[in-house]
């Protein structure tokens, strides 16, 4: 799909105009549109998240910050999507992390020449050492179209994180509400609110979650992701996911406070997204918990 | 029926963090049926908290709120009497108050004024005079009648047909200013003078004048008296000048309790029976009602309860009328694990079966099978987590139609000064037929379950704050379907208690 056509579809609405991009991404890969993607749900393609098959969801780091001290988490990723040319996410994100909690902030931008959807987001999120831990998210969404006004807007949400402690296993379990709360320019690019769960069970360093994502229009997206430990300085995550049938992997290595990772995301569909990231980690992270 | 937020009273927050294997493995397999992973069903059961009196009603789950006999009441503050009471909405945009009430105690009157903010300004007053140490209480304006049994206020007018089968009582009505301008109620003047402990003398209550809505004359009459081990009540009165009466009977004794309403009216006589055990490790109650008109006049709900300390389950079986010909029958059973140190986790697996006739399809018979989950998951200080989901399934036949939610709810408090309440749900249904229900919170500290007919995410805040005699509370809401339109209330309450009157 060409930019002139981009415009002439856009016809000034701005609902029309978040479809048009929806349909660059998928239409122009040959695919069906798949009922996974709305506007400004491809929100994080960093390996981490095509491991665990969950590019509408914020990634959960791969290896972990422990113990009490502060560190400063920062990184920047690349991911190719659908083997487009120019379709592309960047995303860059920095964190401070501490006893008590963590506090980041993260931006990306995904899209082809001249139509393009950008993010930031600022997360505060308590320690997931309480019983209860409590994060809330703050979000920027714009649009931008060649020869189109910027159009965006806020979003607010948050999550509720519930952990047991076993003998060797710790239990924890995920609700959030995702963009729950909205400005009206994010309500014209029929941006919708979700209600993200998860159980994850972590043993020994390894995880197994369950994940689903609700949406506002009944969609569900459920996967299945494992993690595990590899000789300690590397860390392996497999994911796979239905509506629509997809498989991840990831694989993160740790060299010293550098964290190198790769992921790919395999749809049934033909569809491939792959992706790269660097980082600098916090002194503390290890990865087990 | 009152108030149903006992399960969900946060003030009461306590405990640890559950680390038993046990907790985790009935929470995982008590969410797999009610999420729909597999059939419905409840293998296990806990104990409540504490055991209800003889005569209590205990909902460890919300109802769905088209069961429950005043639902516009829930959105009044909590708490009975309070030297200022002030309600207001916001919906669209648009404030707008609907209830103002100011008492005043004096050494032997409590002085009440109610104002409602709907409707004629002529018909949204209430005064009140209460005697404190006489019993005696006057109350005119818009008033409403509440308490008492059920069948003799339906004959005059004075409350709504419940679909669950009440308890028989022979109380006298308590004769109050209505919560909201939809509360059955009338346009006149009430007297009631209550019993005193010991005395001989019976209570006494009357109320004559016009139904607001219809404009129709209702008058009413009753006397109540007790004896060692029971009351009795006997009502008569007249709907726009047809006679009804009642009489009602209550024994109570260490084994159990049974009550018994009869009342006659222009439909024909009714009767209302309820009788119940003593609580035990075994608790048994049944209920039994007969309508004066109708096809299907006979309803019952029958319940049998008990368990271990830990573990408690309620079987509730009960059939009865469903609209002007047809009939309802239910089997459920509700379950309730409750760890030391730990919240509930609660459990309602059900199976209904609704036959109707209309014109245009003839008899039809509908078959709904359902299940509703909250599971406190942990607990820590001041805080608590709890998951929510919900099943149902209906067959027709057109076949069978799906409705589910997933949710969460966050519950934090503050010193015992403040509390909020956070939840977030996500429904599906199938758009031809299926109904999900929703957790719908009332500003009051009550939850009910709402059908949703279609897919959204829901979220609701509520909380209160306490500063000294003052509280302050509300109630904030948004919904979203799946053409994204968005919805929003708020309810906001402010209560000043009475001198001496603690909440």
């Amino acid at each position: 799909m060409t930019r002139a056509s981009l415009r002439a579809g856009c016809g000034g609405s701005l609902r029309v105009l978040a479809a048009a991009l929806v349909a660059t991404v998928l239409l122009g890969a040959g695919l069906r549109a798949s009922p996974v993607m709305a506007a400004f749900e491809l929100r994080d393609a960093s390996p981490a998240a095509l491991g665990a098959v969950s590019m509408d969801l914020e990634s959960e780091p791969m290896f972990d910050a422990i113990g009490p001290r502060a560190g400063i988490r920062v990184g920047a990723s690349h991911a190719a999507l659908y083997q487009i040319e120019g379709l592309a996410q960047e995303r860059a994100w920095i964190g401070v992390e501490g006893r008590r909690g963590s506090l980041s902030f993260a931006c990306s931008r995904v899209g082809v020449e001249g139509a393009t959807e950008s993010s930031a987001r600022l997360a505060l999120r308590e320690s997931r050492a309480q019983a209860v831990a409590l994060e809330l998210d703050a979000e920027r969404l714009d649009l931008a179209l060649d020869g189109e006004p910027r159009e965006g807007g806020w979003a607010f949400g948050g999550w509720a994180r519930a952990r047991f402690s076993l003998s060797r296993l710790d239990i924890e379990v995920d609700v959030a509400a995702d963009r729950v709360l909205r400005s009206n320019g994010l309500a014209r690019l029929s941006v919708s609110p979700s209600v993200p769960v998860a159980i994850r069970l972590r043993s020994g360093g390894a995880t197994a979650a369950w994940v689903d994502r609700w949406g506002g229009d009944g969609r569900r997206s459920p996967r299945i992701v494992l993690e595990m430990p590899i000789a300690g300085a590397a860390r392996l995550r497999l994911g796979r996911g239905e509506a629509p049938e997809r498989i991840g992997a990831a694989l993160a290595v740790r060299l010293r406070r550098i964290e190198v990772s790769a992921g790919r995301i395999d749809q049934s569909d033909g569809g491939v997204v792959t992706g790269a990231s660097v980082g600098l980690l916090p002194a503390s992270s290890g990865g087990i918990r | 029926m009152g108030r149903i937020g006992n399960a969900f009273d946060i003030m009461r927050l306590r405990g640890r963090v559950a680390t038993t294997w046990v907790r985790l493995g009935c929470a995982v397999a008590l969410a797999i049926p009610a999420i729909g992973l597999a059939s419905v069903g409840a293998t296990s059961a806990a104990d409540p908290d504490s055991v209800p009196a003889i005569g209590a009603e205990s909902y460890w789950l919300p109802l769905p709120v088209e069961e429950i006999e005043a639902p516009e009441s829930l959105d009044d503050p909590p708490g009975a009497a309070a030297g200022f009471t002030m309600r207001a909405t916001i919906r669209a945009g648009r404030a707008a108050i609907r209830r103002v009430a100011a008492s005043r105690m004096g050494r032997s009157l409590l002085v009440e004024l109610s104002l409602l903010g709907e409707g004629a300004a002529s018909q949204a007053g209430t005064i009140s005079l209460r005697g404190i140490h006489s019993g005696l209480s006057v109350v005119g304006g818009r008033l409403g009648a509440r308490g008492s049994g059920s069948l003799f206020l339906e004959a005059v007018g004075l409350s709504r047909r419940a679909s669950r089968v009440p308890a028989a009582r022979a109380e006298e009505p308590s004769l109050e200013a209505p919560s909201t301008a939809a509360s059955p109620s009338i346009e006149g003047i009430g007297l009631e003078r209550s019993q005193r402990p010991g005395a001989r003398i019976p209570g006494v209550w009357t109320l004559v004048g016009r139904r607001v809505e219809d404009g129709a004359k209702v008058g009413a009459l009753g006397i109540r008296g007790a004896f060692g081990h029971g009351s009795w009540g006997a009502s008569a009165g007249a709907l726009e000048g047809a006679p009804a009466g009642a009489i009602a009977c209550e024994l109570r004794s260490a084994a159990g309790a049974a009550a018994c309403e009869m009342a006659f009216s222009r439909e024909g006589p009714a009767t209302l029976f309820s009788a119940e055990s003593a609580p035990g490790p075994l608790r048994i109650r049944g209920r039994w009602r007969q309508r004066g008109a109708g096809m299907r006049r006979a309803a019952c709900e029958l319940s049998v309860d008990g368990g271990p300390r830990i573990a408690h389950a309620k079987l509730l079986v009960g059939g009865g009328p469903s609209g002007p010909i047809g009939a309802a029958g239910r089997a459920e059973l509700e379950c309730r694990l409750a760890f030391r140190g730990a919240g509930p986790i609660n459990l309602r697996a059900g199976r209904s079966r609704t036959e109707g006739f209309s014109a245009a399809s003839g008899a039809t018979v509908r078959e709904e099978r359902y299940a509703v989950l909250d599971a406190s998951i942990a607990r820590s200080e001041g805080r608590g987590f709890s998951l929510l989901a919900t099943r149902r399934a209906r067959d027709s036949a057109g076949g069978t139609r799906l409705g589910s939610s997933l949710g969460g709810r966050i519950e934090l408090t503050w010193r015992g000064r403040g509390r909020l309440e956070v939840l977030v749900e996500a429904a599906r249904a199938d758009l031809a037929g299926g109904a999900a229900w929703g957790s719908g919170l009332f500003a009051g500290g009550s939850t009910a379950l709402r059908t949703r007919t279609k897919p959204g995410v829901a979220a609701s805040t509520r909380g209160a704050l306490r500063l000294g005699r003052w509280q302050l509370g509300g109630l904030v809401e948004g919904r979203e379907d799946e053409r994204g339109r968005r919805a929003s209330a708020a309810t906001i309450w402010i209560q000043r208690a009475l001198p001496g009157v603690a909440h």
